[in-house]
């Protein structure tokens, strides 16, 4: 189970701050969650494509980077503060 | 003093951090909300934060800062939470020997902080919402 975080139109469109993304291969990239998070969620496609990925705190812009069950991932929509 | 808060913002406490006996220019900026935007009248701002890497994006941009630029010292705060027309919702404070540094850099540190950190904010209007998207610079 991977865990992911969301945040701003995400979170609400979502109703939660973190979902649990149930992908059963054994490696999985940051394409493969994308992928998943289009298929059950395809009416937030805009603002997924829009968003960014965080692995552990950083941005990571590869999509094919590897994720971990352990690692906190997080999905950026467009950010605004300041 | 990198720090997100969830209570209002004091500019003294920023300018006294960066000031030094050496120092001869303290530069600040204070984001402030204002009561329109994009021709809708605006009631307030609800500001939503990825908090802890948020303070690490914070330190990214002032470390970048320090490489570019002789600097004094740093100071960056911003709040989260519900902010009122006329509140801050962030300020930053640089300094050194000359003016120019601190110029540049408080210009750079919010404009870096606009682009990258994971922050957002929620308009209010009296009728609807909507999450804003930083752009253009």
């Amino acid at each position: 189970m991977y865990k992911l975080l969301v945040f701003a139109q995400l979170r609400e469109q979502l109703g939660q701050l973190q979902l649990n993304l149930d992908l059963p291969q054994a490696e999985v990239t940051l394409a493969d969650l994308l992928g998943y998070l289009h298929t059950h969620y395809p009416q937030q496609s805009a603002i997924l494509d829009a968003s960014r990925f965080a692995i552990n705190q950083v941005y990571v812009s590869d999509l094919s980077q590897r994720v971990q069950t352990s690692d906190e991932i997080a999905l950026i929509p467009p950010v605004s503060g300041g | 003093m990198i720090e997100v808060v969830d209570t209002p913002l004091l500019l003294q406490p920023l300018l006294d951090h960066v000031s030094a006996p050496h120092v001869g220019a303290v530069s600040s900026f204070s984001g402030v909300v204002r009561n329109h935007n994009l021709g809708k009248g605006v009631l307030y701002l609800e500001y939503e934060c990825y908090a802890p890497m948020a303070l690490k994006e914070m330190q990214t941009i002032v470390e970048q800062a320090y490489a570019k630029w002789e600097l004094h010292q740093i100071a960056v705060v911003h709040r989260v939470g519900r902010i009122e027309i006329g509140e801050s919702a962030v300020m930053i404070a640089t300094s050194s020997a000359h003016r120019k540094e601190s110029l540049a850099a408080l210009s750079y540190v919010i404009d870096t902080l606009k682009a990258t950190v994971p922050i957002w904010k929620k308009e209010y209007w009296q009728d609807g919402t909507m999450w804003l998207e930083n752009c253009c610079g």
